[in-house]
């Protein structure tokens, strides 16, 4: 209240929005979780862009004379940092470029995703009787049928292919965004500044999408967070089964694909990829913790009530 | 709870329509399984009969109808590529990949509750912290690269079990470790979160003052208060453990309804792709339900909530 006083005050709300922003930022960065998640994501993000630049080797050159070669720590030949796998390929260098893949998956199918979710969350939470009550239905239907099973009976009609796996991620992701904010939309809807907003005369997609959105946005971005995590491990289960990325594209779930029938000759070209997604995971992961206890204060435990 | 109940079943309806119609529409879109079926040099009449014996010439209609009734009779024709009745070989395989997903399922309930209730009871010492770091982290390692390790550590090297296959009980140690840690970190934090708001709740608190020994308040009074969501969180862990046996099961080569699904969909063999995944969801709705309606049984709040 005490910036009332201040001069500029017809830039106010701006910078009112602006404050929260830097405030939910600021807690993100506050949290334990958040300050090694966002350095970590920081890091993979950079290598990934940057990618062509840091490898040693071309990424997709095969090179027989020097397959299967061991980590150059441990004693393997040609100075392979990660080793080579059994087509003489540097897993290093295709590790980074694997990266980049998996990180925009995730990115990009984790905001389809939301953005998907959120606008029908507004449509079935707004019309709960008519349009919403088939959309929750259509909610519990996918809900049975495990996600893998769709991708892979779907890749098997429209052809394997990262783009359209990922089309399917982001549309069929749409569900659980939905569910979360169903209720709170149709109890925002009866909320006095929504009537209010009816009495001036704003039209449904302006109700929906400046009064009501702004209200279930908290949700939406922690589900989002933690669910970047989820797209990336879906995306290496499917290619792994030959679904997502085909040659000569890879992402670190095709790595692992090429590498484990190979197991007994060059170990490092699984475990090392399989490290990378865990890195990954984790990383958003922990984003998600720290969103989640920024965006909601009340769900973090609170002052741990130590009884015994 | 008659009318709940009533409700939730009529869901099962619901979601078997979606099901079928979901699966009716990819066999549409995804060509004439005819010319998969017949050899590569089979005439135009050979391919006209087999159209005619699928009942592909019928009007698409007949043919919805069909769909629908083969789902309510659970029979869905001969498979395409092994000649024997789907509904019959789902049925096979479902055993083996209950095999995988039961023993998965308690040992998870086992790990998570245990670290989960010594988590909560000591949740700010470093032994607490320290079992949910474990628990985050193993919440982001990829299942599915889990078995591949658990195959180079105790199949490639130290030989102690068969690295694929599905004979005898050996073959399942692999794949329910790997489900089982998949499964557990959730299920932990989950135990531990329940279980620290169970502890700051009214009828804890007096039990507790009232002098009644720890392991009784958190056995009698605190871990029955948290059970609800837990149990219901248990019927989506199911449908998760099926979505990574789809994965789990042609990584490791074993013989389950996962393995089955993914080569039919990569054979076009629709009768078969239709028959497992409507097998799975009806199962996966079902457990749901059967959950539901115990957490409606069992707590007396929403008992209370009901008839109000």
């Amino acid at each position: 209240m005490t910036t009332a006083t201040v001069p500029v005050a017809k830039s106010k709300p701006v910078r009112r929005s602006r404050g929260r922003l830097v405030e939910i930022l600021g807690r993100v960065w506050g949290d334990t979780s958040g300050r090694i998640a966002i350095p970590m994501l920081a890091v993979l993000v950079l290598i990934a862009v940057f990618a062509p630049w840091l490898v040693p080797h071309d990424p997709t050159h095969q090179n027989l004379a020097a397959a299967s070669q061991a980590p150059s720590w441990l004693g393997g030949e040609g100075g392979y940092l990660l080793g080579t796998d059994t087509l003489g390929r540097d897993v290093f260098s295709r590790l980074l470029y694997g990266l980049r893949l998996s990180l925009v998956v995730g990115v990009v199918t984790a905001t389809g995703a939301a953005l998907f979710g959120l606008v029908l969350g507004l449509i079935a939470g707004y019309f709960e009787n008519g349009v919403g009550m088939l959309l929750m239905r259509l909610a519990d239907i996918q809900f049975a049928i495990p996600f893998v099973a769709v991708g892979v009976a779907l890749a098997a009609v429209v052809g394997p292919g990262i783009v359209k796996l990922m089309i399917i991620l982001a549309v069929w992701g749409w569900a659980n965004y939905a569910r979360t904010i169903v209720n709170s939309v149709s109890q925002t809807k009866r909320m006095d500044f929504v009537t209010a907003a009816h009495t001036i005369g704003a039209r449904t997609p302006a109700i929906l999408f400046r009064h009501i959105a702004p209200n279930v946005l908290g949700p939406v971005i922690i589900l989002w967070s933690t669910s970047a995590g989820v797209m990336i491990l879906v995306e290496s289960a499917l290619s792994l089964l030959g679904l997502g990325v085909q040659p000569p594209d890879f992402s670190l779930g095709s790595m692992l694909s090429d590498s484990r029938t190979t197991l007994r000759l060059a170990w490092w070209a699984t475990v090392f990829p399989g490290l990378a997604i865990m890195l990954v995971v984790v990383a958003f992961n922990l984003l998600g913790d720290a969103v989640r206890d920024a965006l909601n204060p009340s769900a973090r435990t609170k002052s741990d009530p130590e009884l015994w | 709870m008659i009318g709940y109940a009533v409700r939730r079943l009529l869901l099962v309806l619901v979601v078997a329509w979606g099901v079928t119609t979901f699966l009716f529409a990819l066999a549409q879109l995804s060509g004439d399984p005819a010319e998969l079926m017949a050899p590569p040099d089979a005439s135009a009449a050979v391919l006209e009969a087999t159209r005619e014996r699928l009942g592909l010439n019928e009007p698409f209609l007949v043919q919805y109808g069909q769909a629908l009734l083969s789902a309510v009779t659970f029979d869905f024709g001969q498979s395409f590529s092994f000649g024997q009745p789907a509904a019959t070989m789902v049925m096979e395989r479902l055993g083996p990949s209950l095999w995988l997903v039961i023993p998965s399922l308690v040992l998870c309930v086992v790990v998570s509750f245990g670290i989960g209730i010594v988590a909560a009871l000591k949740p700010s010492r470093v032994s607490g912290r320290l079992l949910m770091v474990g628990a985050f982290i193993t919440g982001s390692v990829p299942y599915f690269w889990m078995a591949l390790l658990l195959v180079l550590l105790l199949a490639v090297n130290l030989q102690w079990l068969p690295a694929t296959g599905s004979d005898g009980m050996a073959s399942l140690v692999i794949p329910v470790l790997a489900l089982t840690l998949a499964a557990v970190s959730t299920t932990t934090r989950l135990v531990r979160g329940q279980l620290l708001d169970s502890f700051g709740e009214g009828h804890v608190l007096t039990a507790r003052s009232k002098g009644v020994p720890p392991w009784k308040v958190l056995f009698g009074h605190a871990l029955p208060g948290a059970m609800p969501p837990l149990l219901a969180w248990l019927g989506i862990e199911f449908s998760f453990l099926f979505s990574a046996l789809l994965v789990l099961e042609p990584l490791l080569g074993y013989n389950g309804l996962g393995a089955l699904l993914i080569r039919s969909v990569g054979n076009q063999d629709f009768p078969l792709v239709q028959a497992s995944v409507f097998c799975m969801a009806m199962l996966i709705t079902l457990v749901n339900i059967a959950m539901d309606l115990i957490v409606r049984l069992i707590d007396p709040r929403l008992r209370a909530k009901a008839a109000a």
